[in-house]
Parts: structure tokens; sequence; C-alpha cells
């Protein structure tokens, strides 16, 4: 097994701790901005859904700013926008490189994304159901929790899995600017040092962890919903 | 009616914002009152504005003009939290359910009291309590996609009886229902309405529901109520064209064309076919072999149809006359002094 893996990955396995290494920066990246990455995207999506026109606090200029916001940020490109946050993201990293550098810049760029995402997993929660929670006395803050968030549960699992595997898109390509993780191997070796089995090595990698997200996203959805 | 009603509209409108500049008003100077145990129903075609009136009631629709009391309380202009203890008061069931998917039926029937200090083992009883009033005592575990559409909806009735409402609004409550299932779920409301005392507001655009289930009835017509009253002088003496169209949805008198056109009637000039309603249940009175035995006329029965109503019977007669012209008019002007509502109706037969 070993010498099969040493046969058609050679530069891999020479560089076998850099790589695992690599992959190690890669999960770090993306659980750290997943996680605060949700919490300030539930709390945008939240604030998008009640805020609307006929929700349940409506107020449409919060509304407004919030959605604007949110599109402003989802039209730059991510390769530009790590460009545009270099001056900020050192002020709140301290550095710009590296995974440090890398956390603030995902964040920023991801966040928007998965708003979006969760705002449609809520808005898919029936208006009807909303409307019971009005009519049996439940606060704006008790709607959220026991009807909005409750009902949407398989959904949001759904859309996490989606925007998960999108930030690992994404933390790929902060590889570019020496960012650290799977793309960032994938650039040094295989492609600035035309490692072609360092490449494919990222892929496999990058298709077993997407894999297996998706799985264990989809398991769970599915196990929630009635 | 000295009792002070313990709802009463007055006067109210409502007109909604349109996006294209044009606004669309709903209710047109609404004036309801509606007793305390009483069963009372709002009929309408869709669109008319029931929806939105039945929604005044508890606030989540607020008037644009007029008053809404409950209790002797204004709901339009109650604050939030105010509006939300009073929501305890009044239930509410829907066409669509509108159960909770991801919870239980337990879980559903609890879900008003979920954030409220109350003594659990108590609720836990109650929702048992609940779920036999309203026939299913086992489903407690059940989610509601394992439900049919009738006992989703005697689930919602459990959920909304959890409070002890004074009120329950049901809105189109059994429009998603096959005939047999609505029957059972109008009797389950009635038997409730018996049982608690529970005020009933209906709303629907089926004039069967009213007939069945009804003390009371309101008819909507665009947002403004053009008919209202007891049920059964209503459907005895329905004044306006839309009610009437509503009643003859529940009545067998109403000859369909083909058959006034058929040779099964094979009416000639000179007979005429009559429609006699009895008014004030005197449905007993031989009118037929009198008018046959004293005016020598034949009186052939087409049809007839009788019911029982709020206790009263209500029905009538389709005849067709025949005879001499002098002794059908005779007979005619016998019948239109009596207590009945008597229509001649027209047979353009179409050759």
């Amino acid at each position: 097994m070993i010498s099969v893996i040493e046969k058609w990955f050679p530069n891999v396995t020479m560089n076998a701790s850099i790589f695992w290494n690599s992959v190690g920066q890669t999960f770090e990246m993306t659980i750290i901005v997943s996680v605060i990455s949700f919490v300030i995207s539930l709390i945008l999506a939240i604030g998008l859904v009640v805020t609307k026109k006929d929700g349940i606090l409506s107020q449409p200029t919060v509304w407004n700013v919030l959605d604007k916001m949110v599109n402003l940020f989802r039209s730059i490109p991510f390769i530009i926008l790590i460009a545009a946050l270099i001056p900020l993201t050192r002020l709140i990293s301290g550095t710009a490189i590296g995974v440090q550098g890398t956390i603030f810049p995902l964040i920023v760029g991801i966040t928007p994304f998965f708003t979006r995402q969760i705002e449609s997993a809520l808005n898919e929660v029936d208006t009807g159901l909303i409307e019971v929670g009005q009519v049996i006395g439940l606060s704006p803050f008790q709607i959220i929790r026991s009807v909005y968030l409750k009902e949407s549960i398989p959904s949001i699992i759904r859309v996490t899995t989606i925007t998960l595997i999108s930030l690992i898109g994404l933390t790929a390509i902060v590889g570019v600017v020496g960012g650290g993780g799977i793309g960032d191997f994938a650039i040094q070796y295989g492609y600035q040092q035309n490692q072609l089995d360092a490449t494919y090595a990222c892929i496999i990698i990058l298709v077993v962890i997407v894999s297996v997200i998706q799985a264990i996203g989809t398991f769970f959805s599915r196990k929630l919903f009635h | 009616m000295s009792l002070d009603p313990l709802i009463k509209f007055s006067h109210v409108e409502k007109v909604f914002p349109n996006k294209d500049g044009q606004p669309r008003q709903v209710l047109r100077d609404v004036n309801l009152s509606i007793q305390e145990k009483s069963i009372f129903g709002i009929i309408g075609h869709s669109g008319a504005g029931k929806s939105t009136l039945i929604r005044c009631i508890n606030g989540i629709e607020k008037p644009t003009g007029g008053t809404v009391s409950f209790s002797g309380k204004l709901v339009n202009t109650l604050k939030s939290s105010k509006l939300r203890s009073l929501r305890q008061n009044i239930g509410m069931i829907f066409q669509q359910f509108n159960l909770m998917p991801s919870r239980t039926v337990f879980e559903n029937i609890m879900l008003p009291i979920k954030y409220r200090h109350i003594n659990r083992a108590e609720a836990r009883q109650k929702v048992t309590r609940l779920l036999e009033m309203v026939g299913l005592p086992d489903k407690a575990s059940a989610f509601p996609s394992e439900l049919s559409g009738g006992q989703k909806q005697r689930v919602a009735i459990a959920r909304a009886l959890i409070d002890d409402p004074k009120v329950l609004l049901c809105d189109e409550a059994t429009s998603a229902l096959d005939p047999q299932t609505t029957q059972d779920i109008l009797t389950l409301l009635k038997d409730l309405n018996h049982r608690l005392g529970i005020t009933l507001i209906i709303v629907t655009h089926e004039m069967e529901v009213i007939e069945n289930t009804c003390d009371f009835v309101a008819v909507l017509d665009h947002g403004k109520i053009i008919e209202q009253g007891n049920v059964y002088s209503v459907f005895v003496n329905p004044k306006e064209i839309l009610t009437q169209r509503f009643i003859a949805t529940t009545s067998r008198l109403e000859l369909p064309q083909e058959i006034i056109d058929s040779d099964l009637l094979n009416l000639t000039g000179k007979q005429k076919l009559v429609k006699i309603t009895y008014l004030n249940g005197k449905a007993m009175v031989p009118l037929i072999s009198f008018i046959s035995r004293n005016f020598n006329v034949d009186a052939n029965i087409v049809v007839g149809d009788i019911k029982i109503l709020q206790q009263k019977p209500l029905g009538g007669l389709v005849i067709v006359l025949d005879g001499l012209e002098s002794d059908i008019k005779k007979a005619l002007d016998y019948l239109g002094k009596q207590e009945i509502r008597l229509e001649v109706q027209n047979y353009d037969k179409r050759n």
C-alpha cells in the first residue's frame, strides 16, 4: 500500500508532513470560520426575515440596510475582497498571511452567502405557522425560537452543508495569497514547482472531505425531517 | 338581546395599501354583535373579506377605521403585550390546520403554554383530557404527518382549547375536508359549544356549514355585511340575491333547467310551475289537497323538501298547477294569502 502511494505520489511522500499539516490547516480554518460565521449569519438572517415588509417585527429601513449590505459584500469576488481587506485584516488579526491572517477575510467572504442561505431556509417556514405563533400569544422572540428556528432545523442543516463546501473552496483560494491549507500546498508544490502529483493529492483529499461533509449533512437533515 | 355582546364591530373599515398605488378596501362599515355562547357564522365568496374580518377579533389584522371590542375592551388599540394576553382568550383554527410539523401532537397542543410558569403535571393531564375530548386519546406521540386531515383539525382544536378560551375562531376550518369529516368536525364543534359554552365564530363559503351549525349568520359581500340575523329567519326569508343563491345551494327545491325543459314535466302554456316555501314553521297545513278540492285544479307535486333547522321545520314544495286559467288564478290568490312564500317560476321552454 505504502509503496503504491510512494510510486504514484513521490513528491507528496517526500513532503508528507507538510501535506498533512496543510490538511490540518484547512480543517482549522473551516471550523473556526464556520462557527463564527454561523452565529453572525444566523443573527443577520433572522434580522432580515423578521424586519421584512410583512415580517413579525417589520422595520423596512432596517431591512433595507441589511439587505443592501449583504448584497454589497456578495458582489465582490473573493480574491479582490481579500486584497481590499488587507489593512483591516492586519488591524484585527495582526497579520494578513498564514491561517491567522485568513480567518477574517474568510468570515467576511462567506457570511453574506451563509446569511442568504439561512434566510431562505427561514423563509421556507409556512406563513401559516408564523400566524399560529401570533394567534396563540407568543412573543416575537418566542416565535423566532419555537417556530422559525425549530421548524427550519432540517433546512438550516442542509444550507450549512452547502455553505461548508463553499467555504472549503474559499480556504483554497486564500492559498494564493499565502494563507496556508490545502490550497496553499497545491499552489506551492503542484503549481509553482510543477509537481502534478501534489495537485492530484489535493484534489483527492478535497473530494473526500466534501463527500464526508455532504453525507453527514444529508443524514442529519433527513433524520430530523418529519 | 339586552346583554352586552362579547364581540362588537362598529363601523369597521379595512383598507390595504397596494403596491400599484391603488388601495384595496377589504371591509366596509362592518357592524356586528356577537353574543357569548352563540355560534355565529360568516359566509361569503372567497375574497369577500371573511378572513380579514375574523382576524380583526384577535388583532392579527388592524382595522383602518371603526372599532372592535372584545369583552368591552377595544382590541384595535391594545399594545402588543396586552394583545398577546387577549389572544390567550381567543382560540383559532385554520383551513390548513397549521400544526407544527416538527412537533408531536402532544408538543403541538402544549405550544401555547410552553413559555408560561405552569404545573407540568397538570398541563400533561390537561392535554390528555383534551385529546380525549377531540377523540384522539392514543395519538399524543404521533407527528402531524402521520395523521389524516380530520385528525389534524382535531389536534388543532385541542391546541386552541389549551388556554380555556372564551371564543374559538374557525377560519374555513372544514374547507379542506371531505363531507363526512366535515360533518364530524362540525358535530365536535357544536358539542364543545354545548359542553364548554365556548362562543364559536365560523367563517365559511359553504351554506351547509351555516345550516348545520350556526345560530346566527352574517352574509359578507365585497367587504360589506349585506344581511344578518337568526339562521332560521334568514333561511326562510332571505332578502338579498346573494343570500338566496347561497341558500339555493343547500335546497333541493331548485329545479335545474334541464328538468324543466325535459319531457319529464311536459309543461304546457297554461300550466304553472309554482314554488312554495313554508314560513314560520307551518309545514303541516294541507294546502295542496285544499286547493285541489276547492278550486278544481290539479296539483302535481314535483319536488318536496323538508328539514329541521333550529328545531323548526324548513322546506317547501315545487308543484305544477293545471286546470282552467281562472281556477289557477283563484288557487294562486288563495296561496298568496297563506303564511308561505309563493314563487311562480318562469319556464321559458327552450325548443
